[in-house]
Formats: C-alpha cells, structure tokens, sequence
C-alpha cells in the first residue's frame, strides 16, 4: 500500500474509448492536508432511501467528497456500536450519478478526528442536511483510527491504484467514469474487507441509464432500499462489538434495510394506490443473500443490476447475493400497508423488513 | 528510493538528539528462537530471531514527558513536519503537560515513528523489529487451541472496539507473554522498527491476500493480518490515537553503556 505511494505506478492518464465507455483514469493522488470542512460534499447526494433527482442534461463531471470517520450508532432498539463509515451513517449515502458521467472522488481518512454529521457546512450536501433533520441513528462522534481504502463497484479502474488503502489523516482522490448504468455498492476493500463492510462502510451509488429505464411510462415515487448484515455481540460497557465468529459463520445479530432494524417502519415509504414506484434496491452483504419480496405486490418490472438491457417481468421475489442490485418498478394495487421483506424469513425475522403505506388512488 | 528517504530522516532525527537518559526502561530477555510469519512469501519457513530484550510494558506518558524535557526539539512545539503529522501529541495540554486524559502511567500515543525511535536511542536501545515484537507476541502460552482461538476472537473483538479516549495503564490488561511482556494486545498499537515488511512488488495486501494469510486453522494469523496491514498503511509520521511503543536492546551491552553516567557526558 505505502509502497505504492514511493513507487511510480505504471501512468494511467491515457484516456480511450471502447463502445463508447471511456477508460484510462490518471494515477490517484494520496497526500496530507488540514481539511476540516464538511464530511459529505456534492450536489446530489442523500440520505437513504432518498435519490436526488438529476437536473442537468447530456452528462457532467462531479466533484464528490465522503470522508470515513467513526460514529456511534443505534442499529435496533437498544443496540448501539461504534461504527466504521463512510460519510457518517449505515449504510453510507446514495450518490447519484447519470451513466457516462465522470466523477472526481476525494476522501480523507478521518478515523481519528471527532467528525459531527449533524451541522451541513455551507453548499455541502442534502445528505447531510438530511442527517441533521433526520438523525434516526442518533449518530455520535468517536475516533478508532484504523486504515481504510474507498472501491466503487462503479467504476472500472485499476484497484491497484485507485482503490488503495490510506493510513488516518492521509486523503486520497481520482477520477473515474460511470461506463454502466445501474446500482452498484461500494465499500471498504481494506483487510480484513470482511470486517470492514460488517463494521459499516458500504452504501450504493446509482447510475442512471441515460435514455431512461422505459419509454411506457414515468414512475411517481423513487427510492432506494439497501440490504445488510451486522455481526454485533454485546461488548465490555454498553456499546455492542463486532461478533468475528458470527461474521466468519454468516450468523448475523442483525439483517436490516437501510442500516436499522426500525427505520423502514418508523419512517415508511409513501405511496398511493395506483402509483408506479421505482425502488433501487441492493443486497450489500457483506456475506448474505436476499429474496426480496413486497408482500401484496408483483414487481411489474425488474432491471437486474439495475442495467435497463437487463429486464424482467411479473417477478414475485428477487434473489440477490452480496453486492447484487436490482431496479424494481411496481404498482401499489390498493389503500393500505405494504410489507417489504427479504423472504429468507431468517433474515427477515432478524429485521430484514420495512414498510410502504399507501393513500387512497388521487 | 523509499528506504533512502527513511534513513535520511532517520539520521538527521538522530542529531535532534540531546541528553541521554539516566536509567533504562525494566526490560526482560526474550531468549531467541523462531516463528511463522503470516506473511504469504515466507509461510511455512520459520522465521529465526536471535535474543533481545524487551521493555515489559509500553512508554508511558510520564516517561515520554522526560524524554521531552531533556530533548526539546522533539516537544510539540517545537518538532518539524517532516519528523510527525499535525496530530502529534495533540491531546495533551500542552509540551510537557500530557494533561487530564492522558494519565501518567497509561501509555503515551500520537507519537510518531521518528520520535518512537528517537525516544529508544535516548533510552540506550531501539524500536524492537517487526519479527521480535511478533515473535514476543506468540510467545503466549495456551493450553489448546480452542483456547489460542478463543483468545483471537476477543483480539478481533478488541480491534473493532478500540477506545483512543479512555487508555488504560500499561500493565493492566492481564495479557502477559511467558517472559513478563505485557499488553502486546488490549491496549494500543505499538510502532516497529521496519513497520513495512519486505514483500514482493507484486504484493500487496487486500483482500485476496487475506485468505493467504490465514493458517488453518489459526484465528490468531487473522488477527494478526489486521495489525500487519494497520501498520503498513502508516507513514514515519503518523500519529493516531491509537499508536504507542515500547524499546527493545540489543541484550545486554547497548543498554548498560548508555545508561552509564560517566559516558553520557562524552556522547553526543
């Protein structure tokens, strides 16, 4: 890792084109500096399951921040644990992008710095004016400097360079292309990637196809939903630790969408009947699968991977493994509640649930 | 080019160098003997490691504040960039006061490379290598190897749990090596003296190399690949919450010519 930093890496600056795609990223840069500025930086980037609508036509070159930090916070009721993240919460933020748009990624390793989430700077983020409005997790500061490293499953780089670990402090930026449409997780790749996935940091980019998913219709509601596992036994005081057995045997404490056992009912998705509504949704792990289901509902069409190449039709549940994604459109049939759950009803039973409440059809 | 650059500062951070100490840090002998890395490229040769001693536990911070008082270029004030990151010392209260959270027998952090290994030649020693600290390390005695494994997953446990505001004192975590050395583990992390192993260019760790690494079996491997790849991410002049040191010597010589008065005088 280091040794990358003394040794000239192989230049990657050449860009080219293949199909379209472009690849040929220049050689990230990891260097030393005092930013104290806000955690989370760009125009379009949420709190989970918000997706910040694209404005902008044809593409655009994104300058994004998500720094990695500590944060206590609660998973279910009365379980709290020290949290390794990416941005401040679990999962991390949505960032949204559209297909073919180029990203300019900086993060700083903040492990030992006390990084509050819930004051936005100014012009940093809706996700963390988000957090400050909304802090479900009731997220706190903590320091556990650690190494830690950033891997878009999005882009199509060299890991070698771009993915490479950074000591606390230390800051590393590139650049890379969003060459495919869809939603990709990404996630610390820093050993053990195990630990540090399962300690929090992953969360979803999405890519949205640049002519769309169809033609046939606009949908009314979009959101994203991301699946995962904690692997937390109680610790010394009163804080929960990470369960090494438990991650080693896929025997979650935890199964959750969106970072907590409660979120997804406390805070429902909204919806009326009749409505066409888009969720994004992906299995982040880090070892588990999902059966993703909506109890009373028939996913009208699904985009595995969320790639529009890629569609289905009249699906009752949706198998993902870890790292696996899928666009789902459906219709909400009627007034009521919906339960949204992973049918492997072990998981589903250790919180895998949420709920959409629909209104009356308008 | 990397290592040209180490040995450069190295020796310029020699010369920041004033007083010697006037005592030697308690050190036990660790007789020699040998050890399997987790190291990929030397699996399945053990490694040989010849006597050295070794502190019993890590400095603390009212053993560094003595070093800072009779080498001032090395307080916080004071020390240059290119020797330690702007965290250097950072929580304490001032130069030479470690201040309230950091009490004077728990062991001092934020210090970085530079100053660990300045810190060890003042004392009459140096940084204990990357195989001694280890070899020490596994000098644990378990009855069986659920025992050995047990003793890993609550080391696992540690790594995700630890807390740089509440350090506790050296010596009171109850994990001992059959030698008397204390805390390897449970406390902080602890600098080396060649904190990045020797490893192939076409090596690194991630996780592909994780598997590699395990012996099987062997939990406490896993656990060691974590604290392997924390310090190979470090640069001389890292300084986290989380990293300390303790000396070693080279037995007995180097340690009882240093702490002679008489010579203190005419060393540099």
């Amino acid at each position: 890792m280091l040794l990358c930093s003394f040794t000239a890496l192989q230049a990657q600056s050449l860009e080219y084109q293949i199909d379209g795609m472009t690849f040929g990223m220049p050689e990230a840069r990891v260097y030393t500096d005092d930013y104290d500025g806000p955690p989370v930086v760009g125009d379009y980037i949420s709190m989970l399951p918000n997706l910040v609508p694209l404005d902008y036509e044809g593409n655009k070159h994104h300058h994004i921040r998500m720094d990695t930090m500590v944060q206590e916070i609660e998973v279910a009721n009365g379980v709290r644990y020290r949290a390794w993240t990416f941005g401040g919460t679990v999962p991390g933020p949505v960032i949204h992008v559209k297909e073919g748009d180029r990203i300019t990624f900086t993060m700083t390793n903040r492990s030992d710095e006390m990084v509050t989430i819930t004051e936005p700077g100014v012009a940093s983020s809706q996700f963390l004016e988000q957090t400050a409005a909304n802090n479900f997790m009731d997220a706190q500061p903590s320091i556990m400097p650690m190494p830690h490293s950033m891997d878009f499953h999005s882009g199509t780089v060299a890991a070698s360079d771009k993915w490479r670990t950074i000591a606390p402090g230390q800051t590393i930026e590139f650049d890379f292309v969003a060459n495919y449409p869809g939603t990709y997780i990404y996630h610390c790749g820093t050993p053990s990637v195990l630990m540090h996935t399962a300690m929090g940091q992953h969360g979803v980019m999405v890519v949205s196809p640049k002519d769309g998913y169809t033609d046939d219709y606009e949908v009314d509601r979009e959101y994203v939903v991301v699946q995962s596992e904690y692997y937390l036994r109680p610790g010394a005081g009163e804080l929960y630790q990470y369960d090494f057995e438990g991650a080693q045997n896929v025997n979650p404490s935890h199964v959750v969408f969106n970072g907590h056992q409660s979120i997804l009912h406390d805070q429902p998705l909204k919806a009326n009947a009749g409505e066409r509504v888009r969720i994004h949704f992906s299995n982040n792990g880090p070892s588990g699968t999902s059966s993703f289901h909506i109890i009373g509902a028939i996913f009208d069409r699904v985009w595995m991977e969320g790639h529009p190449f890629n569609e289905m039709r009249g699906m009752q549940t949706v198998l993902l493994g870890a790292s696996s994604s899928a666009t789902i459109d459906f219709i909400v049939p009627e007034e009521g509640s919906y339960t949204l759950i992973d049918h492997e009803f072990a998981d589903a039973e250790k919180g895998a649930t949420g709920t959409l409440i629909a209104g009356p059809r308008k | 080019m990397k290592n040209r650059i180490l040995h450069i500062l190295t020796l310029a951070a020699a010369l920041l160098l004033s007083a010697r100490p006037s005592m030697a840090q308690e050190a036990v002998e660790i007789p020699g003997g040998s050890f399997h890395s987790i190291l990929p490229e030397v699996e399945g040769k053990p490694l040989e490691v010849e006597s050295f001693y070794m502190d019993v536990t890590a400095v603390t911070n009212s053993e560094f504040t003595e070093f800072l008082m009779e080498n001032p270029r090395w307080r916080r004030s004071q020390i240059p960039a290119a020797f330690a990151g702007e965290g250097y010392l950072r929580h304490w209260q001032d130069d030479l006061t470690p201040g309230e959270e950091s009490p004077a027998d728990a062991p001092v952090t934020r210090v970085s490379w530079f100053a660990a290994n300045a810190y060890c030649g003042w004392k009459g020693g140096r940084l204990p290598t990357l195989d001694e600290w280890e070899y020490s390390a596994q000098l644990m005695e378990f009855d069986t190897p659920a025992q050995s494994n047990a003793f890993a997953s609550e080391l696992m446990g540690w790594y995700s749990t630890v807390n740089t505001d509440n350090i506790r004192s050296v010596g009171s975590t109850g994990i001992v090596n059959k030698y008397g050395v204390r805390d390897q583990f449970g406390l902080i992390m602890e600098w080396v003296e060649d904190f990045e192993p020797p490893m192939g260019s076409d090596f690194q760790l991630n996780c592909g190399s994780m598997g590699r690494m395990q012996q099987a079996g062997n939990l406490y491997s896993y656990a060691a690949s974590v604290r392997y790849m924390t310090r190979m991410s470090f640069t001389p002049q890292t300084t986290t919450g989380m990293i300390g040191f303790r000396c070693a010597y080279d037995a007995p010589l180097t340690r009882n010519l240093y702490s002679e008065p008489a010579l203190r005088e005419v060393l540099p």
